[in-house]
């Protein structure tokens, strides 16, 4: 290891109600550390957590900043809820910059014990700053009360291997008492390399990983030269939290903790299966992404179904955080790897959880439960997100298939669905920088241009197919029979991820929002909700994945309003604030509306910027339309009233895109109208002095763009 | 001759179909998953999939995802 650059002590924090009232700035330019004030306006406003990230990073750029301007920064937080060992998922944090593949600020919810290891070190979020000369990393030393900026030099490429090293150097006594963000080798090649964040395994003796997967964090942190921060703790317990009401965090925490034991079991295994459960269901309702979105469903989807990950996971508890009773993290240990550097080795690997086994798997026509695990490894070691590549390399597939590229393009590699074998050396070559590999790790909205200009691509068809939107990679559901979905993910702030938005099964299953209205209730309500998970340093599995037997009873079950009434118990016992399953609706929606300013000022953030992929709507080919012939032939002849009788698949597929085209305007007009934002999509000044959030840099934006 | 669904007993009669099963449940379900002995019946097979006796039923309300 190298030279210190600079060192700086700090006053020992006290956490008061949630909150150690100060932040870290670091500057890896010229070597600044310094503590920046968090005043109550901060708190009631953006509440902590996704929203301290986003109003220091608001503060730190301009509209002409780029993911790799110097002032772009990483900004991690885990909010007032974060870090309290008592209650199931809330060991989470957020981590904020400028994406490299949106322009656009990309959040991204993360496990492992980062976050909370911040906060008990004394602080409630960290920025960083600026472009090391040489890489360096910030080791946050909280028992001696001290912040490092260390140049580095001789440290391993991939993230397993330096979290091992760093571990060893900060806390060999204790591993449990360290935590690391870090990225890897592919990271530097691509747009969409994570952060990785570690936590230990007291019983197997390993360090796990969890991902920051989403929108490039990973990017921005490896240009930035960071190879690692660092946070060391001596304990994390809820009498250092010093929360208002201790009893009453501790009855909620206990209810809640003990109804997951008691039904998880009945209902989805998380505990031993974790998110893998889902692809039977998603499967069995037409929703698990096949080659590219064409299909929702496959014969072979067995082969890596819950059943299948049973087998393959290791037994025992394997929770990201302190005692949470969901433990949906998994693992598989002495996993033979069949492919790139680390061939022929058995290794301890992280389990996929449903997102990487659909993108990684079904979606590339790929069903092997085990190739799926090497990917999900080499993504996570390499440093890149298992959504962006598995939906990336589908869409790569079915260019080629297409003819739109060839083996002339590829290097010789054959790329059609349910190659394995090109997949894995895809995933390789982007970690060397080389080749296809490394053209797929710039994302599909760099490929359909590249792929144009270079070779001549059918652009048109390439915008249909390629499921981006506002640049970010679709998550893993298909969304063509449900129009609320389609929306979700269309609108959703920093692009088409999940976390935001999931109302397939309310609306395609359910048919519980038959209206525009009702749809766009929805989708005020569920969004705003889903965010304040992320303003708490939360996770939302213990939400709605397990729900309580009495659920189906109450009046809207898909909000399982009695946990929504724990979690507003929750924050009223952490921070002494009045809170009620109204408030925090209110709450979120400062930040909800803040994300969508910010997007506005980095120059998108309009109707424009919500268009999505056709594929993701309708049937763009023949095929597709063929496959569910039965279903849009009823479709046309039922709620469009057009009989499809002698008319050709072509006329058809036209037919029904221009219906599904008009309802997703209507559905836009009809959110835009319930969220109180003009018709272009852009929040009103009068929204925005009702939310308090009319700083006056916001309302001269707004002003202008009303 | 009955079976259990979500721990609770039910009256159990020959060649009872998993639809006939979530028919005679009370109250409105919404769920979408139902496994019998642990194995997921498919929607698709509701009407023809019989419950055998004293088999171990779970309907999930899957209002989760994502």
């Amino acid at each position: 290891m190298g030279k210190i650059l600079k060192e700086l002590s700090y006053t020992p924090g006290q956490i008061d109600k949630g909150y150690n009232n100060r932040t870290l700035y670091v500057n890896v330019a010229d070597n600044t550390i310094k503590e920046k004030p968090v005043g109550d306006k901060m708190k009631s406003t953006f509440t902590g957590g996704k929203g301290f990230d986003l109003w220091l990073l608001w503060n730190a750029v301009n509209s002409n900043t780029k993911w790799n301007s110097p002032e772009n920064e990483i900004c991690i937080a885990a909010g007032p809820l974060g870090g309290t060992p008592i209650y199931p998922g809330a060991g989470k944090s957020i981590a904020v910059t400028i994406s490299p593949l949106t322009g656009i600020p990309i959040d991204s919810n993360v496990g492992g014990h980062f976050g909370p290891m911040l906060k008990y070190a004394g602080f409630d979020a960290i920025e960083v700053q600026g472009i090391a000369e040489k890489e360096v990393v910030i080791f946050i030393d909280g028992p001696n009360h001290k912040i490092t900026i260390e140049e580095v030099e001789g440290l391993p490429e991939d993230a397993y291997s330096i979290c091992e090293e760093l571990t060893e150097k900060y806390s060999k006594e204790d591993p449990a008492k360290i935590s690391i963000v870090c990225s890897g080798t592919a990271a530097k090649y691509s747009k969409m390399g994570i952060l990785n964040f570690s936590y230990w395994d007291r019983v197997r003796k390993v360090i796990h990983l969890k991902q920051a997967g989403r929108g490039g964090v990973g990017t921005v942190f490896s240009h930035k030269n960071i190879k690692a921060i660092v946070a060391t703790v001596d304990k994390m317990n809820i009498d250092l939290l010093n929360p208002a009401d201790k009893e009453g965090l501790q009855a909620v925490g206990r209810a809640h903790s003990k109804e997951i034991r008691d039904l998880d079991p009945k209902q989805n295994e998380m505990a031993v299966l974790g998110t893998t459960h889902l692809v039977d269901i998603m499967n069995d309702y037409d929703l698990l992404p096949t080659n590219n979105y064409k299909f929702g469903a496959h014969p072979k989807y067995k082969k890596m179904d819950r059943d299948a990950y049973r087998t393959l996971f290791h037994k025992g508890f394997d929770g990201c955080w302190v005692g949470c009773s969901v433990a949906c993290a998994h693992c598989v240990m002495d996993f033979e790897l069949t492919s790139g550097p680390q061939k022929g080795q058995k290794l301890h690997v992280d389990g996929p959880e449903y997102e990487t086994i659909a993108g990684c798997g079904s979606n590339c026509g790929i069903f092997d439960a085990e190739h799926v695990i090497e990917m999900n490894f080499y993504c996570d070691t390499y440093g890149v997100d298992t959504i962006s590549v598995g939906t990336a390399t589908a869409f790569l597939m079915e260019c080629y298939e297409n003819g739109l590229i060839t083996k002339e393009h590829t290097g010789g590699m054959d790329l059609s669905f349910g190659n394995k074998e090109s997949a894995l050396e895809l995933l390789h070559q982007m970690a060397r920088g080389e080749g296809m590999g490394h053209i797929l790790g710039q994302g599909i909205r760099y490929m359909k241009g590249h792929f144009e200009k270079e070779f001549g691509a059918d652009r048109k068809f390439m915008e249909d197919i390629g499921m981006e939107a506002k640049g970010l990679e679709y998550s893993e559901y298909m969304t063509k029979e449900s129009l609320a979905q389609q929306g979700g993910y269309g609108m959703a702030l920093k692009g088409p991820q999940h976390d935001e938005a999931w109302l397939i099964f309310l609306d395609m299953v359910h048919n519980f929002m038959p209206t525009f209205e009702q749809k766009a209730e929805a989708l005020h309500w569920f969004p705003n909700f889903r965010t304040w998970f992320a303003l708490n340093g939360l996770c939302k599995l213990p939400w709605n994945d397990i729900v309580p037997t009495d659920n189906k009873e109450t009046a809207e079950p898909a909000k399982v309003i009695k946990h929504v009434q724990w979690y507003a118990d929750f924050f009223q016992a952490v921070t002494g604030v009045p809170t009620t399953p109204e408030t925090i609706i209110s709450t979120s929606e400062k930040v909800y509306n803040f994300q969508r300013i910010f997007n506005l000022k980095m120059g998108h953030g309009k109707r424009v910027d919500d268009a999505v992929p056709y594929r993701s709507v309708g049937p763009v080919t023949v095929e597709e339309y063929e496959s569910r012939v039965e279903r849009y032939d009823g479709q046309l002849k039922e709620k469009h009233g057009v009989d499809p009788a002698g008319k050709s698949s072509e006329e058809k597929v036209a037919i029904l895109r221009k219906f599904r085209e008009e309802q997703y305007e209507g559905l836009i007009d009809a959110v835009y109208k319930r969220r109180g934002w003009t018709t272009d999509g852009v929040p009103t000044v009068e929204k925005a002095k009702e939310l308090g959030i009319d700083f006056p840099d916001v309302i001269e934006l707004l002003e202008k763009n009303q | 001759m009955s079976i259990t669904i979500n721990d609770e007993e039910m009256s159990w009669n020959q060649g009872m179909t998993v639809r006939q099963m979530l028919d005679a449940m009370p109250g409105q379900l919404h769920m979408v998953v139902v496994r019998v002995n642990g194995k997921m019946v498919s929607r698709h097979d509701w009407d023809t999939a019989t419950v055998p006796d004293g088999a171990k039923v779970e309907v999930v309300d899957i209002i989760a995802g994502g």
